[in-house]
């Protein structure tokens, strides 16, 4: 027995060193700024950490479907709110949950999107506990930045300057048309949503009780991400957890989607003038919400008119590019 | 996050992993406190259930198989046993002349019985794994005499290590008909035989008489035996997370868009899959001996520095040894001692001498372990190509070895001379990964251009960072490829002189243990190749 208790003293006591070892490294690997050469993933998504605190009224979170079709700029610019996109690519609900935490560390958003294309992104279990380990020692999500460590790593404060000043949207312009042949049909079927995914929405529903804001399940157009099944799905699950879900795939009057033109890669994605009639729809039912103010004219919020007047031009030199 | 979540949700599928962490933080741990708390006596029987545990939580409802295959070795081995005890029994009462009729006679009806056995557990493997194959080429050929006839491609699910399982069953009950052991009556020790979770994916191919008892008489495990597995599968970790993991990008890319490539890039990318082939497999056997050793349990080593290897033959004695022990003993053996290959052999070495004499039968028996060597890695003619380059090496190597001696002695090059040797070793390693080239691609037909791409365009005109950028793969990350391999080649070189490396840190002092296993713990959590930006990759022979 003491045999047994010394092994496991000196177990504990090496573990504890690998902790502590493991803490340091988190410390240097962890990035300095949200900015992408600081080693920050995701960096426009990431962009919100840097906004002035308790300025976003909206966070939109997602995969690329969101990215591509929520432009936060136009909706500052036609009704005075302040939308942050938090999508990134293949985004799945743990990473959700986390953008969600970053975004209410400064922010106390009134309303909360997610676009569901990524609650049908499978999260294993190894994931899931990668992303519990990640969150006590950040060396198992930045353990990559080893390539680009820089002496300034060493210094351990964190200071975010980044800003993305379209507001997580990503513009695409180019068109290419999709099949819609087995877009929308009749059917009660539905698919199955991954144990972890709901449990995870439901958590995301929690926080956001928690925090006062109202989570609303959005699903943008997309022939490819979005099906009636899947439809069907979402929709009992919302149900079930009383979550608001407005499925524009189904809006085609409200949103006049042309699947000839306002897709970039086949009906995946939306170009601009697809994200256009999103953001335009979109607009209109955040405003019916009655819980957003119009903050056009408020000397705080002054970047934002700048922000827009940066993407008016940008838009504008792509789209004569183009 | 719901615990019910985290149990059902992921379906078990990560656990075909040992380096996932929920096989390395949930399912051993677990299994482990359990084995650790039950009493001695009822240690084996929970092995057997965390064997099916692990099983049903990889496969499901396919577990039926393992259990049918298992039931059918158990009364299969009975069958034969309870044959052989008869003819004992008839030769002891019988009379002198009578003996070889009789004897003739169960030899057949066990004969009988063993081909039963063998067709039950092989046709299991030719339904399941090969039939969709067949009816492909079934199709193709009738399509090209225009019968107008298009057979449906069966597909089914098949268990996870059907390939593995089934050879050991098999080993099982042909090791009973040549009463090398005797059949088992402990359903129970058999099962656990053939179903112990750390070589159900993988392997190696044990042997009746390697493991079963062992298994079946599992001690309490021991703190020396502990650490020494858990530093096994610390060593495995390394091999499969930093470097097998971190050279999966550069390999799927080139192989899939390998048109787009020219050959030096194609040569590259088929240096790389050989090494994340050989640190892949390599690197889960060592988590699988390193399980086994915890359990103080001894298995059969699947690997012996396979390009420390001077020929193609000996690469097969080094590279998943238990696969060619098994060809060896089941197949080579029984064809060359077949009556009519000894008459063979026998009216050759009359016409063509001592050394060329045997060749003819040897071909034969190798042609059929190489064309059963590459159909067992998967059902694709590139596979079965893959079989057949290694036949025609070895028998290759074997013809003209003697014009090879020869030119040596003229010459004076001495076979032991290092340069020699080293000549010898990159020489098999270039053929390996020619083979291992056709063995990747994606068809016989995509392996041939890609090999033809590789000799008549050998240039790297398109290297640069863009290009290393699409591959995945920056100058950081061969880098590291190239400090890790260099390690392996270290302790290999080591091991190579017989020189246990785990007892060599063990006699050292605290400080330096601990420094050593610290680094390397540092090492694989920086460097792995796991996270934001990787894709799990599954251990890559599990799919054979």
């Amino acid at each position: 027995m003491q045999k047994f208790i010394k092994h496991a003293l000196r177990d504990i006591l090496f573990l504890a060193i690998l902790v502590v070892l493991l803490l340091i490294l988190s410390k240097i690997v962890i990035p300095k700024d949200n900015a992408p050469e600081d080693g920050m993933p995701y960096a426009s998504a990431n962009g919100i950490l840097s906004e002035q605190a308790d300025t976003i009224d909206v966070v939109t979170l997602g995969d690329s479907v969101c990215y591509a079709s929520f432009i936060s700029l136009r909706l500052w610019e036609k009704h005075g709110f302040t939308v942050y996109n938090c999508g990134s690519s293949e985004q799945k609900l743990d990473y959700s949950e986390e953008l969600l935490e970053k975004a209410f560390r400064n922010h106390s958003p009134r309303i909360v999107i997610l676009e569901t294309s990524a609650i049908f992104r499978n999260i294993t279990l190894d994931e899931v506990l990668l992303d519990q380990a990640e969150k006590i020692l950040p060396v198992f999500s930045f353990h990559d930045r080893w390539k680009t460590l820089r002496t300034r790593d060493l210094d351990f404060s964190v200071h975010y300057t980044y800003k993305d000043y379209a507001k997580g949207y990503q513009f695409e312009d180019e068109a290419k048309a999709a099949d819609t042949d087995f877009y929308i049909w009749e059917t009660t079927d539905t698919v199955y949503i991954p144990m972890q995914n709901r449990s995870y929405i439901k958590h995301i529903k929690s926080r956001c009780d928690e925090k006062g804001s109202r989570l609303v399940l959005v699903s943008a157009p997309s022939t490819v991400n979005w099906n009636m099944m899947r439809h069907n799905s979402i929709e009992k699950l919302a149900e079930k957890l009383g979550i608001e879900y407005i499925d524009m795939n189904l809006l085609q009057k409200e949103v006049p989607i042309d699947w000839e033109k306002d897709t970039y890669d086949k009906g995946d994605h939306l170009n601009y003038s697809g994200a256009e009639k999103v953001t335009a729809y979109l607009g209109e039912y955040l405003e019916k919400t009655g819980l957003l103010t119009d903050h056009r004219g408020d000397p705080a919020y002054q970047q934002w008119d700048k922000d827009l007047e940066t993407f008016n031009r940008v838009i504008k030199e792509l789209l004569a590019r183009a | 996050m719901t615990l019910s979540a985290l149990l059902l949700g992921g379906r078990g599928g990560d656990l075909t992993s040992f380096f996932s962490l929920v096989f390395l933080f949930m399912f051993l741990p677990a299994f482990l406190i359990i084995f650790s708390i039950i009493p001695n006596k009822g240690k084996k029987y929970w092995l057997l259930a965390a064997s099916y545990l692990f099983f049903w939580f990889v496969s499901g409802t396919l577990v039926a198989y393992l259990f049918l295959s298992t039931l059918s070795m158990h009364y299969f081995g009975m069958w034969l046993e309870k044959s052989q005890t008869e003819l004992k029994e008839e030769l002891s009462g019988a009379p002198r002349e009578n003996k070889k009729t009789i004897k003739k006679q169960y030899i057949r009806y066990q004969r009988w019985i063993v081909f039963l056995a063998v067709m039950i557990h092989i046709g299991m493997l030719l339904i399941l794994k090969y039939s969709g194959f067949f009816t492909k080429n079934l199709n193709s050929l009738f399509s090209y005499l225009d019968l107008g006839i298009d057979l449906a491609v069966p597909e089914y699910l098949m268990p996870i290590g059907i390939s593995f399982f089934t050879l050991q069953a098999l080993s099982y009950i042909l090791d009973v008909y040549q009463g090398i052991i005797k059949a088992d009556h402990n359903l129970f020790r058999l099962a656990l035989f053939i179903s112990f979770f750390p070589q159900i994916v993988e392997g190696p191919i044990c042997r009746y008489s390697q493991t079963a008892e062992a298994l079946w008489e599992v001690q309490p495990i021991r703190a020396r035996n502990f650490y020494f597995g858990l530093q096994r599968i610390l060593f495995g970790m390394m091999k499969k997370v930093v470097i097998a993991d971190r050279l999966n990008k550069l390999v799927t890319e080139v192989f899939l868009n390998f048109t787009e490539y020219e050959g030096g890039i194609i040569a590259i990318a088929a240096v790389c899959y050989t090494v994340q082939l050989y640190m892949d497999f390599s690197g889960t056997m060592d988590a699988v001996m390193g399980i086994a050793d915890i359990l103080g349990i001894r298995m059969p080593e699947n690997f012996a520095r396979p390009f420390f290897s001077k020929t193609i033959s000996e690469f097969w004695k080094r590279w998943h040894i238990t696969l060619g022990t098994w060809f060896k003993d089941y197949v080579f053996y029984p064809v060359t001692m077949a009556s009519s290959m000894k008459n063979l052999t026998s009216s050759a070495r009359k016409r063509f001498g001592s050394y060329y004499g045997p060749i003819p039968a040897i071909s034969i028996a190798l042609f059929c372990v190489w064309a059963c060597n590459g159909l067992w890695h998967g059902s694709a003619w590139h596979y079965v190509f893959f079989g057949m380059y290694h036949f025609i090496l070895i028998l290759a190597g074997k013809l003209i070895y003697p014009a090879v001696r020869s030119f040596n002695e003229k010459c004076h090059i001495r076979p032991e001379w290092f340069g020699y040797r080293l000549l010898q070793m990159v020489r098999t390693a270039v053929l390996v990964v020619i083979g291992e080239l056709f063995f990747r691609a994606d068809g016989l037909l995509a392996g041939f251009y890609m090999f033809r791409t590789m000799i008549l365009q050998f240039t790297f005109t398109s290297l640069d960072n863009t290009l290393l950028k699409k591959l995945g793969m920056d100058r950081f990350d061969f880098l590291i490829v190239g400090l890790a391999l260099i390690l392996v080649w270290i302790i290999s070189m080591v091991n190579e002189k017989g020189i246990s490396v785990r007892e060599v840190i063990d006699r050292q002092t605290i400080v330096i243990r601990w420094t050593v296993w610290l680094a390397m713990l540092l090492f694989i959590i920086v460097f792995g190749a796991y996270g934001l930006g990787y894709i799990p990759v599954d251990p890559m022979y599990a799919q054979f």
